[in-house]
């Protein structure tokens, strides 16, 4: 009997439930600690309850155990889709996602003992560290080991975002975290002073361009023409945006240390790329965008497709702004500021978030080997409940920011500051309440989320779902290069 | 700054710029046109599960 090839959608249903699962932690200690900044009594004087020791857990539980999570799901569903064949490596992807999730909880449980590098966004220790290199280098193993046995010619689109995401966040942790340990759970980093800042803000700025854009971009130009059930708008377009994108990003770090040590011909450099960079940002967006042209419609029955617009609305406003606040006058208001919170949750929330969602929504009923979510209300629950959220999320950012920033430079006459400290955090507090609930809604949506999951997954709990074959066309004689042999 | 490092700096930017025309020539070539269209439909074959009856009864909402 001939092996019938099948795709190897185990190992998306465990990414699945992890972002899920992910998912509602990360955003609940995002609101946890914008709780904190309202109501500071909250930390209750315990030392790991502080605000300080918990927003790296927000930041890594939302960015890499959330989103990475969700971006290797996505990644194996696409990769195996687009190529007609099973995952390669079986195994090894199996090891990828409890190697994944080993990692998530160990950095979430140090990093509030105060085990950090005090790196932003790479705050776990060396010895973790080491761990996310050996996991990450397996990822990419199993992904460029699965293109290797594609049996479509071209690689498509999705993949090439997907393979620059594996390779670049490979590089970027490991440079940046280049470290001396001195014990278990202590080491200091090769680079000093103004150098070690520019490192640092080389791997932050890229850690948001090639996971937070490189990774999600990935998801948006598979999932986004699947569900509006359109060919991708422009393809030829989509290469142009892709070569722009990944030779732009990596010089635009340095708009993070504006007005700093830095040398000033990097900091305009870093303003200048910023710049540039908003053309392949919306030129994506817009290919994602046109995209449902002639499928608009579906906005009123498809949630998923709903998340999907928001999202490329979001992507384009929020690398919108983003190139303005690199802009150094603009920079000099805005940095410091909760403009700078907007302007990362408009990203994050907007963007990322939304994408992912849509996806999720997107990919989980074929994984989970059903015909539609279980429950399209509970989809336009959580959608109205994460706009609404975002919404107030950045608005109130945005206000704070703008009043914080003019009234710590506003000076009298003989150049004394006008306004005390604590009067623009007196004067931002409104806004801090209504970011809370606004994290409320988005995390409320999360749940309803999982709920939905939770039940679309019934028949793949009780193993009653059978595995998805393959697309094989029959071989013609003689056919170059050979046919590659069934995996089981 | 010595002076070589400036004409090699120029070079490279011509040559970067020279790679980001020769993208748009190269992805614009008649010739890839109805290998990209083919692409283009690639995610639209991931068609969905025929709808079978649940066992159990429950009704999808």
């Amino acid at each position: 009997m001939r092996i019938v090839e099948t795709y190897n959608d185990h190992v998306v249903r465990l990414f699945l439930l992890a972002a899920a699962v992910w998912g509602i932690i990360g955003m609940a200690v995002g609101v946890y600690i914008a709780a904190e900044l309202a109501w500071p009594a909250l930390n209750f004087g315990i030392p790991w309850l502080t605000f300080s020791r918990l927003r790296p857990d927000h930041t890594f539980g939302v960015i890499f155990a959330f989103g990475g999570s969700a971006l290797m799901g996505t990644c194996y569903y696409v990769v195996q889709r687009t190529g007609h064949t099973r995952l390669a490596l079986g195994r090894l992807a199996h090891f990828t996602f409890w190697g994944w999730q080993l990692i998530c909880v160990l950095a979430m449980v140090t990093m509030p003992l105060g085990i950090t590098q005090s790196k932003e966004y790479a705050e776990p220790e060396w010895l973790i560290d080491l761990l996310v290199a050996v996991v990450w280098v397996s990822f990419g193993v199993v992904f460029f080991a699965t293109l290797t046995r594609r049996r479509i010619r071209h690689i498509y689109v999705a993949n090439w975002y997907y393979g620059a995401f594996i390779i670049a966040v490979g590089l970027l942790h490991i440079v940046n975290n280049l470290v001396v340990p001195v014990s278990l759970w202590k080491s200091y980093p090769i680079y000093s002073g103004v150098v070690d800042a520019m490192v640092q803000w080389w791997y932050g700025h890229n850690a948001v361009a090639f996971f937070l854009t490189a990774g999600f971009l990935g998801m948006m130009y598979y999932f986004v023409p699947r569900q509006a059930q359109q060919p991708l708008w422009s393809y030829r377009f989509s290469i142009v945006n892709f070569w722009a994108l990944i030779s732009v990003y990596m010089w635009a770090g340095s708009h993070h240390l504006i007005y700093t040590a830095l040398p000033d011909w990097v900091q305009s450099v870093g303003m200048a790329f910023s710049l540039v960079l908003l053309m392949p940002s919306w030129g994506s967006a817009a290919n994602g965008l046109l995209t449902f042209n002639g499928s608009w419609d579906k906005l009123r029955t498809d949630p998923a497709a709903k998340f999907m617009v928001i999202a490329l609305v979001f992507y384009a406003a929020s690398t919108f702004e983003g190139s303005m606040m690199a802009i150094k006058t603009v920079n000099a208001l805005s940095h410091y500021t909760d403009w700078t919170v907007a302007h990362v949750h408009s990203g994050s929330i907007g963007w990322v978030a939304m994408i992912t969602i849509g996806s999720l929504y997107a990919m989980a009923p074929r994984a989970l080997g059903q015909p539609a979510m279980y429950s399209t209300r509970a989809m336009n629950v959580h959608f109205w409940m994460h706009t609404v959220g975002l919404l107030l999320y950045v608005i109130a950012m945005w206000f704070a920011g703008v009043t914080e920033g003019l009234m710590w430079r506003a000076t009298e006459a003989d150049g004394s500051l006008t306004h005390s400290f604590i009067a623009s955090l007196l004067a931002a507090k409104p806004y801090y309440v209504v970011r809370w609930f606004g994290g409320v809604l988005v995390v409320g949506g999360m749940v309803v989320m999982a709920w939905n999951l939770w039940h679309t997954a019934a028949d793949a709990r009780a193993h009653l779902i059978k595995p998805i074959p393959v697309p094989i066309p029959e071989p013609e004689p003689r056919q170059v290069p050979a046919p590659l042999p069934a995996l089981s | 700054m010595n002076a070589l490092w400036g004409h090699l700096t120029g070079v490279l930017i011509v040559l970067m710029m020279a790679s980001f025309v020769g993208i748009w020539i190269w992805v614009w070539n008649g010739r890839h046109k109805s290998k990209f269209d083919a692409l283009a439909r690639l995610p639209m074959e991931d068609e969905p599960i025929e709808s079978e009856p649940r066992k159990n009864g429950r009704t999808r909402r």
